[in-house]
């Protein structure tokens, strides 16, 4: 890293850690959950812009690891935070054991096998009821204490768990891990006669994108203190996570972080006014991310804004 | 002592025969050509080599053993390296990132940055790319595409080097210079298999020659006996390179 990024990063997060002490509660569950989302979108694109395999469904590591501190604080007197190593490694566990089938399949093939796989697993958590308590939800346990001191904990816990995902990324872009991922990710035939193990490495990045996600969802579901499968399988956080990682730019450490700040303060600001309209405005968002700034913010803006880029962009990949 | 082994191979692709009791071999430290027209299927042979197609029959044995359930990254280990015909760079990585792919994965496994940006700089060197290490290899002219294909292989330390047309599309100087480098290489260590269909490229550099055509291997043998075969020049050379030889 250069000296100027690594002290503005710096400042970054200094700033993220005084925060909480200046601004108000409102604003401490707004960054909490951008703090969530980054979380998501950083892990998940470690499988997706590294690797090149768009692993829509990805919430489903999302999900499953908020049902593990779900079921193991209730049902098995857990702390909260014991729970968390187990959210990591059933991200894991869930991540190998799927990768072996469907990593073999490409492109929208292996999307639309992701979004399968969060469907079903959203249904066996709904039907299990006695550990889940199916449809009906787990309640949790809820945490005591000032609430100004609660939305402090959630705050923090959020921002360490993202810049677990943050640290995660960047070590494997870094070392020999992260060469073998973004060749698998241009062509796999060629990064198969290099040497690299293909279906092994994708399934060793897949199941590291699930564990930061899975960490994710175990403090989500003790935030919320009760959660369902509707709740913690949602649809809409995949498209969210997916504009982010686009809208950053996929394949780099700082893009979806970057997408994720901007996304989810944007919607803050101006979409909360226009809850119904938010899946349109969604859309559109993507839409304009492929014609304007297919690379994403950071690939694209490095040297500056400029409207200009945007032009040239739009020239370049309109058909 | 014999590198590699080719015993009855062949290929289809559903009902079409594209290979067929394909036999030949390759010795240590030697340069094998392959040649044939469009459409022989070089480059179907090479994929079996390298593990990429699945061989329909017969054997393939590297190093004394049968490699035939072998996948590409285990061969590849086991140090037989590759470029390929149309060339695979990995965008988004710089050339040199490129060729440490090579260095970080190939028989030579390097575990650290340093050890695999040495390895390719050596690689680049080699080829004389050296000065290109920081450029999008996208942007390259296609004779130093083909050179960072080399370098790739090279960085992984092979033993057999398989070359599939890395001289086609070349000018005239960049042929001379390309071929220059494969004879360096040779000097090196490396077996090399070379493919190609231009005739001219292959005859100066190999010591042995394969003719394949339409699936069978019509030929095997010196380069200079290669041209005065009646059955090369009536399926392959045609009268015109005949007359000019
Ligand atoms: N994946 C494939 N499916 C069907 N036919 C193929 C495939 N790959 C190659 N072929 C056919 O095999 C034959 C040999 O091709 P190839 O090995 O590329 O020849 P060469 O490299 O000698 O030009 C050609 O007729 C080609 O059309
Ligand atoms: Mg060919």
């Amino acid at each position: 890293m250069k000296k100027k990024n690594v002290i503005s990063f710096a400042l970054f997060i200094i700033t993220l850690a005084v925060l909480p002490h200046l601004v108000s509660g409102y604003w401490q569950r707004v960054l909490t959950q951008t703090f969530l989302f980054a979380s998501i979108a950083v892990g998940s694109n470690i499988i997706i812009g590294y690797t090149g395999y768009p692993a829509f469904g990805n919430i489903a590591f999302f999900g499953v690891g908020a049902y593990v501190t779900g079921v193991l604080t209730t049902k098995y007197n857990m702390a909260f935070v014991a729970t968390l190593p187990f959210c990591a490694l059933s991200g894991i566990v869930l991540a190998i054991l799927l990768g072996i089938p469907i990593l073999r399949l490409k492109g929208h093939y292996f999307a639309i096998a992701t979004v399968g796989v969060m469907e079903t697993i959203k249904e066996l958590i709904d039907n299990m009821t006695e550990l889940t308590g199916g449809g009906l939800g787990l309640t949790l346990p809820i945490m005591q204490g000032e609430p100004e001191h609660i939305y402090r904990f959630f705050y923090y816990a959020m921002l360490l768990c993202m810049l677990f995902a943050l640290l995660l990324s960047y070590v494997i872009s870094k070392v020999k891990l992260g060469y073998a991922l973004r060749a698998i990710r241009v062509d796999e035939d060629a990064a198969s006669v290099m040497g690299i193990n293909t279906p092994l490495y994708k399934t060793f990045a897949w199941a590291l994108s699930a564990s930061a996600v899975g960490i994710a969802g175990g403090i989500y579901a003790y935030w919320l203190s009760y959660i369902d499968p509707h709740t913690v399988f949602v649809g809409t956080y995949s498209v969210k996570m997916f504009a982010m990682i686009l809208l950053g730019g996929a394949g780099t450490v700082m893009g979806p972080l970057l997408g994720a700040f901007t996304l989810e303060l944007i919607s803050e600001l101006i979409w909360s006014k226009f809850i119904a309209i938010h899946g349109m405005v969604l859309g559109l968002l993507i839409i304009f991310i492929i014609l304007f700034i297919p690379k994403g913010m950071f690939e694209t803006f490095k040297g500056g804004f400029s409207f200009r880029k945007l032009l040239t962009n739009l020239r370049e990949n309109s058909l | 002592m014999i590198m590699l082994e080719t015993k009855n191979v062949a290929k289809n692709y559903g009902g079409l025969k594209v290979l067929s009791d394909v036999n030949f071999n390759v010795t240590n430290g030697e340069i094998l050509g392959i040649i044939g027209p469009n459409g022989a299927g070089k480059t179907t042979l090479m994929n079996m080599i390298s593990r990429l197609t699945p061989i329909t029959g017969g054997v393939i044995v590297y190093k004394g053993e049968t490699i035939n359930d072998k996948k590409p990254y285990e061969v590849s280990k086991m140090g037989i390296s590759r470029t390929f015909q149309v060339v695979k760079p990995f965008g988004g990585l710089s050339v040199l990132e490129n060729v440490m792919v090579g260095a970080f994965y190939g028989k030579r496994s390097v575990k650290t940055k340093r050890e695999a940006r040495l390895a390719a700089e050596e690689a680049l060197g080699i080829v004389g790319l050296e000065t290109m290490s920081n450029k999008d290899p996208r942007t390259l002219p296609l004779a130093q595409r083909k050179k960072l294909e080399v370098a790739r292989a090279l960085a992984m330390d092979p033993d057999l080097l398989l070359l599939d047309e890395v001289m086609a599309g070349l000018d005239a100087r960049e042929l001379c210079d390309m071929m220059s480098e494969i004879l360096k290489l040779k000097e090196k260590g490396i077996t090399i298999i070379v493919i190609e269909h231009v005739m001219k490229a292959i005859m100066g550099i190999s010591d042995r020659i394969v003719v394949l055509h339409l699936g069978r291997k019509i030929f095997e043998g010196r380069p200079d006996e290669v041209v005065k075969d009646p059955a090369v020049i009536e399926a392959y050379l045609g009268t015109k390179y005949a007359a000019k030889g």
